[in-house]
C-alpha cells in the first residue's frame, strides 16, 4: 500500500484485519498523537494564530492554506508555476487528513452516472465506513443526498437558525439548510469526544475528526502481519519478465537518501490524485515509454477540483450579542440548491454555513477604515455575528485539465509533474451563480457587508480525476475493482479513481470505494490461495 | 511580562529587530493590550517571515524609527502595523472582553 490518507488508511485495516501481509508506505512520518493539543492548538491558541507564512495584508479566505504542514514547492508532486494551479498536499501519515474538515456525504444515484457500477453496489461500503469512521446528522429524505447511518449532530446555534429561516424565505423546492454530516464523534463521555473548539480544519485537539492514525491504526498497528513503514518516499514500480506484472515498490528513505526496493505480491497506489500518476508516468520503461498503466492514454487527463464560492459577513441582528450556545465545530449546516447560467441551463451545489470564534482576527480587513478605538469597540460589537457560506459546484472534466510528465527534480532528486489546468467560462459562471445565490440567503439573514470570492485553482483541495475508473479500458485507467487494465496486480484507490467530480465532497466515497476495495482483495486472495491449494 | 523585560542579546544592547519592535509597540494605540504580552508578541513576530524581515530591513535604515499614526507609513511599517493589530485584538485582553478568554474552557 502507498499512501496512509482517506484511501490508503481505510483500504490497510480492511486488509490487515483480513490477515492479509500488508505493508502500508508513507512518505512523511507520523505526528505526535497530542499534536494538536499541545503544539499547535487550533485558532489564537497556539502564538495568536499568526503562522511563519501568515501576511499583511491577506485574503481573508486564505487563512486556512498557511499551514506548516502543507508540503512545499520543493517537495510537492507537481511544480508551482506562479498563476498556476495551487496544489495542497501533506506528507505525512493521514494525508490531507489531518487538517481535513470531516463533511462526509454521500453521491447520488445520479452522481454516480457513467460509473461502471450504480448506487447500489456502493451503499453498504458507505454505511460500513459511516459506523466506523462515525458520522452525524440527520436523515433528511432528500433524493440528491442520500442518507446514512448517523449519530446525532450538536444542537444548531442562532446563527443556524437565521440562516435555516432564509433559505426556507427564499422559496425554492430544491433549497436546503439541514444539519451537516462531518465524519465526528459528537457522542459524551470518551476520550475522542468532540470539545468543540469550533473549527476542524487546523487539526482536531483530541481525535475526535476521523483519519487514519487516531481511529483505524490503533487497531492494527501491533498485529503481526501489519507494518507502517514511515519516510519511504515511493518513487515507481519496477516489473519483472511479465509485462502485466508490477514485481517491487522503489523507494526512498527519506531520512538517509538510501534508495530501497520492496517485493509485492499486490500493489495498492493511494498516494492522492496528483501523486499516483506522477508515480505512474516515473514509472515508465521502454514497454511503457507513456507511464505505467497508461496504454489508453488517460492516465493524468481531467484533473478537477470543485469550484467554490466564498461569502462573508456579520449579521447584524446578533450584534451585541454574547454566546451562551454551544460552538460546536463551527459549520454545523450544510445547504444545497440549484440556481442557473446565464443561457439557463440549471446546475446543483453544495455547501456549507460556518459560525465559529473569530479569536484570529481575520475580519479585520473589513474594519479598515476606522480608527484604532472606532474598531476596538465595532469588534467587540459584531464578535459572535459573523457566517461564512462556502458554496462548491462540480468539477469541470476537461481533459486539457491535466498532469503530465515534468522535467524539474524534488528535493529528492525525484521528476516532479507538470500540472495544465484552466477555469473555463462556464465554470466562471457559475462561481458567479452560487455567489448570486449566496448573497440573497446573507441578505435574508440581515447580512452587513458581504466580502466575497471565488476560486477554482486548486483550493477547493477535492483532487480527482486523473486515474479514472471505466469498465472501458480506452476510456480509464482502472476498471470497476479499482484494477489496472494493464496491470493485472495493480489497484489504486485515491481521490484520482473518481472520474467526474460531482458537486459533492468526494472522501467519503474515496473510503467507500476502500472498503470495497478491501472486500475485493480479501476475496481474491481466498480465491488464490484456494487454488494454489 | 512588560516591553521593559524583552530578552536582551549577550552583548547587553537590544537586538535591533526586537529593540524595533519594542518602539513600535510603545507607539501602538494597542499598547495597553500589547504590553502584557510583549515577550511573545517578539517570538511571534521573529517566528513570522514577512514581519521578521520587515522589522530587519527597517532596523537597517539609519535613524528609522517607527512614526505616529497619523504619517503614511511605507510596506514594511504597514505590515508590522498590521500584525501588531492583529496581535492586539487576537490577545487575551481583548478576547476576555467578549467573553472568550480563557480559550478552550468556555467554549462547549
Ligand atoms: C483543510 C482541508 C479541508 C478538507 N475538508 C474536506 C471535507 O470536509 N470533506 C471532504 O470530503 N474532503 C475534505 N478535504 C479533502 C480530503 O482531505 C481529501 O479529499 C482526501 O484526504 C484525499 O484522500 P487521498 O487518499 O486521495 O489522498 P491524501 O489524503 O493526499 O493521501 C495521500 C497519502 O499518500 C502519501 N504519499 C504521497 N506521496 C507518496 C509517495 N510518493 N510515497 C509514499 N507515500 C506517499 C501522503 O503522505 C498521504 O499519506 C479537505 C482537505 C483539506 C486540506
Ligand atoms: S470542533 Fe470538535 S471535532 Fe472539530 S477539531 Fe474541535 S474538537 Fe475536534
Amino acid at each position: 500500500m502507498v499512501g496512509t490518507g482517506a484511501g490508503g488508511g481505510v483500504l490497510a485495516y480492511e486488509l490487515a484485519k483480513a490477515g492479509l501481509n500488508v505493508v502500508s508506505l508513507e512518505q512523511g512520518g507520523r505526528l505526535p498523537a497530542d499534536h494538536f493539543r499541545t503544539t499547535d492548538r487550533p485558532g489564537a491558541a497556539t502564538d495568536f494564530g499568526v503562522r511563519a507564512g501568515t501576511v499583511w495584508p491577506s485574503d481573508p479566505h486564505d487563512s486556512l492554506f498557511v499551514h506548516e504542514l502543507f508540503a512545499g514547492a520543493d517537495t510537492g508532486s507537481a511544480v508551482q508555476r506562479p498563476g498556476g494551479f495551487r496544489q495542497y498536499q501533506i506528507h505525512a501519515v493521514d494525508g490531507l487528513q489531518s487538517l481535513w474538515n470531516g463533511v462526509s456525504v454521500r453521491f447520488s444515484p445520479g452522481d454516480l452516472a457513467g460509473w461502471p457500477f450504480g448506487y447500489d453496489e456502493l451503499a453498504g461500503h458507505y454505511a460500513a465506513v459511516e459506523r466506523r469512521i462515525t458520522v452525524c446528522g440527520t436523515a433528511e429524505n432528500i433524493p440528491e443526498l442520500p442518507d446514512g447511518d448517523y449519530i446525532p449532530p450538536k444542537p444548531l446555534r442562532p446563527s443556524d437558525r437565521m440562516i435555516v429561516d432564509a433559505v426556507r424565505r427564499l422559496g425554492e423546492q430544491d433549497a436546503y439548510a439541514i444539519p451537516n454530516r462531518k465524519a465526528i464523534n459528537t457522542r459524551a463521555g470518551m476520550e475522542t469526544s468532540c470539545i468543540s473548539t469550533g473549527i476542524c480544519t487546523s487539526g482536531c485537539p483530541v481525535g475526535s475528526v476521523y483519519k487514519f492514525s487516531a481511529r483505524l491504526l490503533p487497531e492494527i498497528a501491533n498485529l503481526p502481519n501489519y507494518e507502517l513503514r514511515t519516510h519511504a518516499k515511493v518513487v515507481r514500480l519496477l516489473r519483472d519478465g511479465d509485462e502485466r506484472r508490477v514485481e517491487a515498490v522503489e523507494y526512498i528513505d527519506t531520512r538517509t537518501g538510501e534508495t530501497r526496493r520492496l517485493r509485492a505480491g499486490l500493489v495498492v497506489l493511494a498516494a492522492g490524485a496528483i501523486e499516483t500518476p506522477r508515480i505512474l508516468f516515473n514509472s515508465a520503461d521502454e514497454r511503457d515509454p507513456a507511464g505505467l498503466a497508461n496504454r489508453s492514454g488517460q492516465l493524468g487527463l481531467r484533473l478537477q477540483d470543485n469550484p467554490k464560492a466564498v461569502l462573508s459577513t456579520s449579521l447584524w441582528k446578533l450584534w451585541g450579542k454574547r454566546r451562551n450556545y454551544d460552538i460546536g465545530y463551527g459549520d454545523l449546516l450544510i445547504l444545497m440548491a440549484r440556481t442557473g447560467l446565464p443561457d439557463g441551463e440549471a446546475f446543483p451545489f453544495i455547501g456549507h454555513a460556518i459560525h465559529g470564534i473569530p479569536d484570529a482576527p481575520h475580519y479585520l480587513g473589513g474594519l479598515a477604515p476606522f480608527p484604532a478605538p472606532v474598531k476596538r469597540e465595532l469588534a467587540r460589537l459584531m464578535f459572535h455575528s459573523y457566517v461564512t457560506l462556502g458554496l462548491f459546484c462540480a468539477g469541470d472534466p476537461n481533459p486539457a485539465n491535466r498532469v503530465r510528465p515534468g522535467r524539474q527534480l524534488d528535493r529528492f532528486g525525484v521528476p516532479q509533474v507538470e500540472i495544465d489546468f484552466t477555469v473555463s467560462a462556464r465554470t466562471r459562471d457559475m462561481m458567479q451563480a452560487m455567489a448570486v445565490w449566496g448573497r440573497r440567503v446573507l441578505r435574508k439573514a440581515s447580512a452587513t457587508s458581504i466580502y466575497e470570492t471565488s476560486d477554482n485553482s486548486g483550493t477547493g483541495i477535492h483532487y480527482a480525476g486523473t486515474t479514472p475508473l471505466s469498465a472501458d479500458p480506452a476510456q480509464g485507467v482502472i476498471n470497476a475493482d479499482l484494477r489496472s487494465h494493464d496491470i493485472d496486480n495493480l489497484y489504486i484507490c485515491d481521490g484520482g479513481v473518481i472520474p467526474t467530480l460531482p458537486d459533492k465532497h468526494l472522501t467519503l466515497t474515496i473510503m467507500a470505494l476502500s472498503h470495497r476495495l478491501g472486500r475485493h482483495i480479501a476475496a481474491r486472495s481466498g480465491r488464490d490461495q484456494l487454488q494454489a491449494a | 511580562m512588560s516591553v521593559a523585560s524583552i530578552p536582551h542579546s549577550s552583548s547587553g544592547a537590544t537586538t535591533k529587530p526586537a529593540a524595533l519592535l519594542e518602539q513600535f509597540i510603545a507607539k501602538s494605540p494597542y499598547r495597553a493590550m500589547l504590553e502584557p504580552i510583549a515577550a511573545d508578541v517578539e517570538r511571534v513576530a521573529l517566528h513570522n517571515n514577512q514581519i521578521q524581515a520587515a522589522l530587519a530591513t527597517l532596523a537597517s535604515q539609519p535613524g528609522f524609527r517607527p512614526g505616529g499614526w497619523l504619517r503614511r507609513p511605507g510596506a514594511d511599517e504597514r505590515a508590522v502595523r498590521a500584525f501588531l493589530e492583529f496581535v492586539a485584538f487576537a490577545s487575551p485582553a481583548f478576547l476576555s472582553s467578549v467573553g472568550e478568554w480563557p480559550m478552550g474552557q468556555i467554549r462547549g
